[in-house]
């Protein structure tokens, strides 16, 4: 078989195969494990596609620098290959800019999108925050350092879920897509999305914060809007997975076809 | 939005505690209020030290805070729960006055922190015995989970048995021996204590198993091969606890546990076999110690993270479903609320089922075996469940008056 110079093979993880199909995509510096959890909960009255984003996990990069537009194309692609008439899109962070512009663009495939502390509006960067992203590059620094003396994986384990969309220099041969992820704005996209849409939030979120949230929400008709309180970037991190899931599968309830 | 913060109910959730599980009640309580459904509740987080002081404070939900214990407790409030009824919140206490002597210098007004209800995460002693359910039924305050006869019936391993024996759920023979015994010439007292429990029916042979009377997560337990050996186990219990039991030993044994909810009727989840690294008996270390069975999981998960066989396909179905219907029996006999685990054992050798044991509180409340039960059940749903029941029995108690007078005194 002959794989498209844009095509790049994707990883992907299924769970479950009763039920509507649904997408789960992750954000930056992540890879389908960090929605793993969430996805074995919903795997067990839907089928869960868990995909690696290219350049992530296990899918490689793809040749060119991409906007988000193209890796939606991606995804779209991807649903079209497996058959898949019509998907409910999940996405955190950069993978809720995918699933806006997938959306916007694909309606019809697109049965509803649900977004997680999504990336996707600009915003200027205030004193604080100008001072949080230098403070994430020095301890980047100096935890690697720590990491190499003493063979422990903080940076790993701690500091890459917590930091690293923040991280421009970790961004490796991905840093050109990461600054056009982040120069991008999808106001436009959003604003023409007319299917159901459920955004969750968690409150105490310092990469995209709940005013992002509660922009998403006024932006795109009919949403759906919960804040988690007491939860960061990653609401779904541990057993937060079955807070999420629980407003996750209220709201799928209600679409037609469940 | 949707959600606001004013509507929210606290719920005090109490770990820690004086028990030898202290640490993984903090497991249990950290993880239970990660699930839990903060757009309905606002979780405070109340730490029992290893002193019996009670604490509460936003820092106690991260576990670098437990690190550097007993350090980290100066930066917290210091609370009680006073047993007067109708205050329905926890008092700060050690407020002093600053400014020492102003006309308000010597007295400072009370502050107090209203709490809707309270959810022990207590595992074993004083937390999941009927102690502190009694402090919460003198200051009549809604709590989840089993009232103070049913968490006390519960973990003495020696009543429970007996009485359900007596409703027909199998359980081995067993006797219970108690440290006072030996107050005077140990010696010759141990000798008697053996040859008592020796002519117990059922007890005449060895190997016997040895384990004290209220403790659980196998600590102090141990198989006496003979009279020496069963010496030994009885001094190795008496070290944990006043009280011992000794059953016969089952060599060739599976074990099999199931958890059990209280709903409008006690609903039983899938079977688990837990797994031992060894191959005999499960350690503390096989509990709570080895790694978490995710990859790159927490270096502990608790009970979340043992290795076990979630409802095993090659397992007996009508062993499961004798498990199944002996535990909710058990829980709504013993009279439990909340969620409980019930532990059997079967005699492979006999295909024989027996009760073990009934933990009113389990580690990790025991979600792990609801979110693979059939249909599956959230751990935010089980938290939401157990509030909901709680502040329901309080309701229902309320409804029943109560006269209190003095006309006796005055006849
Ligand atoms: N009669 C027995 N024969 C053999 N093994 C036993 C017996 N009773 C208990 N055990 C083993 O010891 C472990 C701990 O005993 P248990 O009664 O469950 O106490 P705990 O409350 O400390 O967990 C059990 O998990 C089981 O493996």
């Amino acid at each position: 078989m002959i794989v498209a110079a844009n095509t790049p093979v994707l990883n992907t993880q299924k769970i479950g195969s009763q039920g509507h199909p649904i997408l789960l995509m992750h954000g930056w510096g992540q890879s389908l494990y960090s929605l793993q959890a969430l996805g074995e909960l919903l795997g067990k009255t839907h089928q869960v596609h868990l995909i690696d984003l290219p350049g992530f996990g296990k899918s490689p990069a793809p040749d060119e620098d991409w906007d988000t537009k193209q890796y939606a194309e991606r995804i779209y692609q991807y649903v079209k290959e497996n058959n898949l008439k019509q998907v409910d899109l999940l996405g955190h962070s950069f993978g809720g800019r995918v699933s806006i512009r997938l959306t916007s663009a694909h309606p019809e495939i697109v049965r509803s999108m649900i977004l997680i502390n999504s990336g996707g509006l600009k915003r200027t960067l205030t004193g604080k925050r100008k001072l949080r992203a230098k403070y994430s590059g020095l301890l980047s620094k100096t935890i690697k350092q720590i990491d190499k003396m003493t063979g422990s994986k903080i940076f790993e384990n701690w500091f890459v879920p917590r930091f690293a969309s923040l991280d421009y220099k970790n961004a490796g041969s991905l840093r050109n897509i990461l600054v056009k992820a982040v120069t991008e704005d999808v106001t436009e996209d959003a604003q023409k999305i007319k299917n159901p849409t459920f955004i969750l939030w968690g409150e105490k979120d310092q990469e995209t914060p709940l005013e992002s949230g509660e922009r998403f929400h006024a932006l795109i008709s009919g949403s759906q809007f919960v804040v988690l309180p007491g939860k960061d970037h990653f609401p779904f991190l541990g057993d937060g997975a079955h807070l999420c899931a629980r407003y996750i599968l209220n709201f799928l309830k209600t679409l037609p076809g469940e | 939005m949707n959600n606001g913060d004013n509507k929210r109910q606290t719920i005090a959730v109490l770990f820690g505690g004086r028990s030898v599980e202290h640490e993984i009640s903090i497991i249990t309580a950290l993880q239970m209020i990660e699930a839990m459904d903060t757009v309905k509740y606002r979780p405070l987080p109340v730490y029992v030290a290893p002193t019996g002081k009670w604490y509460c404070g936003d820092e106690l939900l991260k576990k670098e805070v437990y690190k550097n214990m007993p350090a980290s407790l100066s930066g917290l409030k210091e609370v009680v729960l006073l047993p007067t009824p109708g205050l329905n919140s926890l008092t700060v206490i050690g407020l002093r006055s600053k400014g020492g002597f102003g006309i308000f210098g010597s007295k400072v007004a009370e502050e107090t922190i209203p709490v809707d209800v309270f959810f022990p995460c207590f595992h074993g002693s004083y937390g999941e015995d009927g102690c502190v359910q009694g402090l919460f039924e003198l200051a009549d305050v809604t709590y989840t989970g089993s009232d103070v006869v049913s968490s006390a019936l519960s973990m003495s391993k020696y009543h429970c048995k007996k009485f359900l024996e007596s409703h027909d759920i199998p359980v081995l023979p067993s006797i219970v021996v108690s440290k006072a015994e030996l107050d005077q010439g140990m010696g010759s007292n141990l000798a008697k204590m053996r040859e008592r429990i020796l002519a117990q029916p059922g007890l005449g042979n060895f190997p016997l198993f040895v384990k004290p009377a209220t403790l659980g997560s196998s600590i102090g337990v141990s198989k006496a091969d003979d009279a020496a050996g069963l010496d030994a186990a009885l001094l190795k219990a008496f070290k944990y606890d006043v009280e011992a039991i000794v059953e016969p030993c089952l060599d060739d044994k599976m074990e099999i546990n199931v958890s059990v909810m209280d709903d409008v009727e006690a609903v039983a989840s899938v079977v688990e076999i837990p797994v031992s690294s060894s191959g005999n008996e499960l350690t503390y270390e096989d509990k709570y110690m080895r790694p978490g069975s995710k990859k790159n999981g927490p270096a502990s998960s608790g009970m979340a993270g043992l290795a076990r066989v979630i409802n095993p396909t090659d397992l007996d179905p009508k062993l499961k479903e004798q498990a199944r219907s002996y535990a909710k029996r058990a829980f709504e006999l013993i009279g439990c609320a909340g969620v409980a685990r019930i532990d059997f054992m079967v005699d492979l050798k006999k295909g024989q089922l027996y009760f073990n044991e009934i933990n009113p509180l389990p580690g990790s409340l025991s979600y792990y075996l609801w979110v693979n039960s059939e249909p599956a059940v959230l751990y935010t749903d089980m938290i939401t469940l157990m509030i909901e029941r709680a502040q329901l029995r309080k309701k229902r108690k309320a409804s029943v008056s109560v006269d209190i007078g003095f006309k006796a005194l005055f006849k």
